[in-house]
């Protein structure tokens, strides 16, 4: 029924169509679960799109609930105007993480992400590191990173948490696939920094590091100034996407070493590949409209690349 | 009397006559040698007073022109005409509205899931976040064991709009919605309850629900 529900999600008046779904099944946890996948499906598409294509239907499902609480965690920095009251919101899903792993505990708090959390992990054991990790990497006030390695900390810490929980969901134990979902994850997580640059909330908020400024000698005044063809800049661009494409390169050379179950945790390295690929045709000028459009021929490519097996 | 005559004569006559004393033939040539060696001294001056206009009859007819010339009357009506035919920059207001921010923040609502439970858990950070200590919150338990509002009241006429409520609300349960046209009569009606609020937030679900689609996530 599940299935049936995300495919016919896929139409655009979904609102209307879950609306519908949840009243005549009047089951909580399908409506929960639909939440989850619509919610993922509208704010974070590309990684829906690779959810989406997860064979087992209880692991996509787990697998759609542990994406959606990363969109909830996400969206938060884009939504408040201060970071008090972001840790205002990140306490409330701090608080519910600890009631997850909390044996004792009887009522979770009625978010459809924390109760379709809770049949996860009713099902399937998880480590609440990650949960905590994924919590506790948004507290920062702003993406202004001195170091480049502070940036792949973030994006470590962000993204490939996010993998290792896919991964355990999927059943795969295995040190390479660790080993890989950590060099995807930062992969995916620096080129979503890039791709984010011109869309913070706060302009202020300038994710690039300091760092690479001072070796290239230009002041963060230069990306805002936004000028066409702007030299400096875009070298900038190209060597944070050098080592976005240096994570991905370490992360595809692990794929054959990887158990059969757990590829499909790594169709996102797809969607980062063909990224960094446009990226490099619009020589890194990342104020190009090529970017900003979506990629329309990435379902197409996706569903190829889990026929081939990756 | 003739004494104060002649006293005047003696004051003002010395004025009168002083303009022909200044600009006696003498007087210019000397300023003119004044002037230029400055002029050597500077290396040239600019001039910048008032330049007369030329009194020439060719001039004086071309600044007439400038002055009356028919076409700038034809090229005024010419914008005339062309107002005529533009669209109105104004609207038919109450029933025609103007473009709203999506960010706009109006009146307040509160949500439900498309289930249609109330997704308020009534966990009173809006409450203690409000500035204008304007939202009142109680709460109980239900038989499900649930934590729901009893009281969910908000003093319109305190409220000022910050937005902060929306903000700190960790399931977006409470929003400012896009409506601003809620004004009333009488300062009770101001005050919204539970019903009130739940009763704008179907009302309004489908302007709330907003329709940006992102690829990634931005952090």
């Amino acid at each position: 029924m599940l299935k049936i529900i995300l495919r016919n999600n896929f139409s655009s008046n979904s609102l209307v169509l879950v609306k519908r779904l949840a009243s005549t099944i009047s089951k909580p946890e399908i409506s929960n679960a639909v939440y989850c996948a619509s919610s993922v499906k509208k704010f974070d598409f590309e990684n829906f799109l690779c959810t989406l294509l997860i064979k087992d239907e209880a692991s996509r499902r787990n697998a759609f609930a542990l994406r959606a609480f990363n969109v909830e965690l996400a969206r938060i920095p884009t939504i408040v105007s201060d970071n008090k009251i972001a840790l205002m919101r990140l306490k409330f899903w701090e608080d519910a993480v600890t009631k997850l792993f909390d044996k004792k505990c009887q009522s979770l708090p009625k978010h459809p992400v924390v109760e379709e959390l809770g049949l996860v992990l009713k099902e399937s054991k998880m480590t609440k590191r990650y949960f905590e990790r994924l919590v506790n990497a948004r507290k920062i006030a702003n993406l202004n990173f001195i170091s480049m390695k502070q940036m792949e900390q973030y994006a470590e810490d962000t993204v490939s948490s996010i993998n290792y929980l896919i991964l355990e969901t999927l059943n795969c134990k295995n040190v390479n696939a660790d080993h890989a979902a950590s060099h995807l994850g930062k992969a995916q997580g620096i080129s979503n920094l890039l791709r984010s640059v011109y869309h913070q909330k706060n302009p202020q908020h300038l994710p690039i590091p300091q760092e690479l400024l001072i070796r290239h000698g230009i002041s963060q005044e230069r990306f805002f100034r936004n000028k066409e063809n702007d030299k400096a800049v875009e070298d900038v661009v190209f060597d944070i996407a050098t080592l976005a494409n240096q994570h991905l390169e370490k992360s595809i050379k692990l794929i054959s070493k990887i158990p059969k179950e757990g590829k499909m945790a790594f169709l996102p390295l797809i969607s980062t590949k063909r990224f960094l690929e446009k990226l490099q045709k619009v020589n890194f000028n990342l104020n190009d409209k090529k970017l900003s459009r979506r990629d329309s021929l990435l379902p197409l490519v996706l569903y190829w690349n889990k026929i081939k097996g990756l | 009397m003739s004494a104060i005559r002649i006293f005047t004569a003696c004051k003002y006559g010395k004025q009168a006559f002083r303009p022909t004393i200044r600009f006696s033939s003498t007087a210019v040539s000397e300023t003119k040698d004044q002037h230029s060696a400055l002029k050597a001294e500077h290396g040239g001056y600019i001039y910048v007073n008032n330049q007369e206009p030329s009194m020439d009859f060719k001039d004086v007819t071309d600044r007439a022109a400038q002055t009356m010339f028919i076409t700038e009357i034809f090229r005024g009506l010419g914008v005339t005409l062309g107002t005529i035919f533009k669209e109105p920059a104004t609207i038919n207001y109450p029933f025609e509205k103007g473009p709203l921010s999506p960010r706009f923040r109006g009146e307040h609502a509160l949500r439900r899931y498309p289930s249609g439970e109330e997704r308020c858990i009534a966990c009173k950070l809006c409450e203690a976040i409000c500035p204008a200590q304007a939202i009142t919150i109680e709460a109980e338990e239900r038989s499900d064991g649930s934590r729901r509002t009893t009281r969910y009241d908000i003093d319109m006429t305190k409220c000022i709009y910050c937005g902060f409520c929306q903000e700190a609300c960790p399931v977006d349960a409470i929003v400012e919605g896009p409506n601003f046209e809620f004004s009333t009569e009488t300062h009770e009606e101001l005050l919204y309850n539970k019903e009130k609020l739940l009763g704008n937030g179907d009302k309004w679900e489908s302007e709330i629900a907003s329709n940006i689609h992102a690829d990634h996530l931005y952090r």
